[in-house]
């Protein structure tokens, strides 16, 4: 049993480390190809601006944080799984390095990308 | 199966769509059979211990499209077979096979029957569909590995037969080598001494389907996949009980041949143990069915002392006995009190949680998550309109959220206990507040009480190890006995009572003084009574408590406090 050295001090982890992490997560999910903005407006300036965690919105209220993430998901499969899947991989992905509850994972299937429609 | 006799054509070469039917049944129910241990394999991306019943899930659902259908056809059934996959696809590798079945349906739509060359191409198109919707670029050392090199070994064989059963053969042997290399493309299997869990299970399928081809019977023993059964508490009787005393005394005397003591002592019972004071001194225990014969003998050796016989039967008829009946709550809810809801595994644990006034328990725990229908239906239907849940499992806190936000209208809390010894620790708290009336309906103070009793805790649990690792720099083979506390691994050995003695040598007497062993559903009471004894014997700072759990796997859980 090891004590935790009681040194007085907070660690505050930015709503963008976590947007990078959930981000990163996100694309490796599998079914989930792409990540895109929640309006037309911001995924212009998101492709001019490039911006790292596009389609990841994160929102603390206090020790609370809710994560939305705007995906494109691949035609054929079973969105609703696919959702599911996202939102527990990422969730496990942002506790575990930065330990910080996320009480809330919402998917937002901003479209479908049709490699294969159907026969 | 009533139609054990193939329609295959005798070499195999062409399947029709009632022969591609038979083969799915043998596929799914092969990994029927299997999914336990593909569950206990996952560890990628997320290690909820479900890719099993996952896959069995998406495949149960594809299976039941086509069960009851009589066309011959092969491209329309097998059309329905990849529909239902898609359709009732559960979890990451559920998602990735049906997209497998999705590709290689595709593939065959056209076809009343399919030989060796629509084969490869069938399986080369399911791995296409498989990697077109996955991450770039794909990692390897997945499902789609092992999907794609056995896909690759259906091509490179069809030059030199195009027997259907030959490559089948190959597909499975191709797809046992992908597997068995998963752990060197995949560093985290590595880490954990595991195989890609949704490999091995896509494997299983593949090599039902190939049984089946040479006429092995792969039976599917249920239609749909249950949580294993608990085996039911029953009252042993006195023979199965064994040796109903439990003698010790001390020996003392000049000359005396400790070995030769040993031996003689071993032979009249069981859980023999002479230890010697390194003087003149030893310490006799023994399990037996007459308590005269090991002192009779001893009394002609030497002087004895201190004679402890206890009828052990007697104290497990006592203990366990009177509890056979089903576990119940015994909390009697007021209006506005805070009530509980705890999932645990075992009629034994259940029991504990409902003495310290569970309103509800679930059943559950590793390898056997509840749903979060399950947990929300619990909330929903106890009589109280604040309700804390206590998870008991690291797997389960997620659920057990969730079912939190599914609940309207209630007040509902999760005490994020990771095992029983923390959850218990908390409802000792509850119960407690309980008897006060200022504080039994004050669900901020009982939570805050409850979460801070999780630290006062130490956890242990004793298992028998599921594969070989390395962890924390002690190795456990494979069916080995492996002690962990607050889930690290500790100790790893093959006699119980050395691992145990092993495990506590680990626990700091200045923090902890009570000891409490949970046994387990395999164990017997009186081995759980002789191993306490022993314990107490070796370790004079700890005071130990036996506790029927009766919980599967695990053979011991204990806590210190």
């Amino acid at each position: 049993m090891t004590q935790e050295a009681a040194i007085p001090g907070t660690i505050s982890i930015a709503p963008a480390a976590i947007a990078s992490v959930a981000c990163r997560a996100a694309l490796q999910s599998y079914g989930v190809v792409g990540m895109a903005s929640p309006n037309l407006a911001s995924e212009v300036a998101a492709v001019l601006s490039r911006d790292p965690n596009r389609g990841v919105v994160v929102t603390q209220h206090g020790d609370d944080v809710i994560i939305d993430l705007y995906v494109i998901i691949e035609y054929g499969t079973r969105i609703a799984t696919v959702a599911n899947s996202l939102i527990n991989a990422v969730r496990y992905q942002v506790e575990k390095s930065t330990g910080t509850p996320v009480v809330q994972v919402n998917v937002h299937v901003q479209g479908l990308r049709i490699t294969h429609p159907d026969a | 199966m009533t139609e054990q006799e193939s329609a295959l054509q005798q070499q195999y070469l062409t399947l029709s769509g009632q022969g591609f039917k038979r083969l799915a049944l043998a596929g799914m129910a092969w990994l029927e059979q299997h999914y336990q241990i593909v569950n206990q394999l996952n560890v990628f991306p997320v290690p909820d211990g479900d890719t099993g019943i996952n896959m069995l899930l998406t495949m149960q659902s594809a299976y039941a499209e086509i069960a009851d259908d009589e066309d011959d056809h092969l491209g329309n059934i097998v059309r329905k077979f990849a529909k239902g996959a898609v359709n009732g696809s559960r979890g990451n590798s559920g998602v990735i096979l049906s997209q497998i079945w999705r590709g290689f349906s595709t593939s065959l739509r056209e076809l009343p029957h399919m030989d060796a060359a629509a084969l490869a191409a069938a399986s080369a198109m399911g791995v296409s569909y498989a990697y077109d919707a996955a991450p770039k670029p794909a990692r390897e050392g997945t499902i789609l590995t092992v999907a794609r090199e056995a896909s690759e070994a259906v091509q490179a064989a069809l030059q030199n037969t195009n027997d259907l059963g030959a490559l089948l053969a190959r597909m499975v042997e191709q797809a046992w080598d992908a597997l068995s290399r998963t752990p060197d493309m995949l560093p985290l299997l590595k880490e954990a001494g595991v195989v890609d869990s949704g490999g091995q299970g896509l494997t299983y399928i593949l090599e039902g389907m190939l049984l089946h081809l040479r006429g092995e019977a792969v039976e599917t023993q249920v239609q749909r996949a249950a949580v294993p059964a608990r085996k039911p508490a029953r009252v042993m009787s006195a023979t199965e009980f064994g040796h109903p005393y439990d003698v010790q005394f001390l020996l003392s005397g000049n000359d005396l041949d400790e070995h030769h003591i040993r031996a003689a002592i071993t032979a009249m019972g069981d859980s023999a143990i002479v230890t010697s004071d390194g003087m003149k001194t030893l310490k006799i225990h023994v399990h037996v069915y007459d308590p005269g014969q090991p002192i009779s003998y001893a009394a002609k050796l030497g002087v004895i002392s201190d004679v402890v016989v206890e009828n052990m039967y007697q104290q497990y008829l006592d203990n366990v006995g009177a509890d056979t009946a089903a576990p119940a709550p015994t909390v009697v809810l007021e209006n506005d009190d805070v009530a509980v809801v705890a999932v645990a595994p075992g009629d034994g644990l259940a029991r504990v949680f409902y003495e310290q006034g569970a309103a509800r328990l679930i059943s559950g725990g590793q390898t056997m998550n509840p749903s979060t229908e399950e947990i929300f239906a619990a909330i929903r239907d106890i009589p109280a309109d604040k309700v804390i849940v206590l998870p008991n499992n690291a797997n389960v806190i997620l659920t057990a959220e969730q079912a939190v936000k599914k609940t309207k209208g209630k007040t509902v809390r999760v005490v994020k206990s990771t095992n029983i010894p923390q959850g218990i620790s908390a409802m000792i708290f509850y119960a407690n507040a309980r008897l006060r009336e200022d504080q039994r309906k004050d669900l901020d103070y009982i939570v805050t009480g409850m979460s801070q009793a999780l630290d006062h805790v130490v956890s242990g649990e004793v298992t028998t190890a599921v594969r070989s690792a390395t962890l924390n720099g002690v190795r456990a083979q494979v069916g080995q006995l492996i002690g962990l506390l607050d889930d690290k691994l500790i100790v790893a050995g093959d006699d119980m009572a050395q691992v145990m003695h092993d495990l506590i040598a680990h626990l700091d007497p200045d923090r902890y003084e009570l000891v409490t062993l949970y046994y387990g559903a395999e164990v017997k009471p009186a081995d759980a009574l002789a191993l306490a004894e022993y314990l107490t014997s070796s370790y004079a700072a700890f005071s130990f408590e036996v506790v029927p759990g009766g919980q599967p796997h695990y053979h011991y859980l204990l806590s210190a406090e």
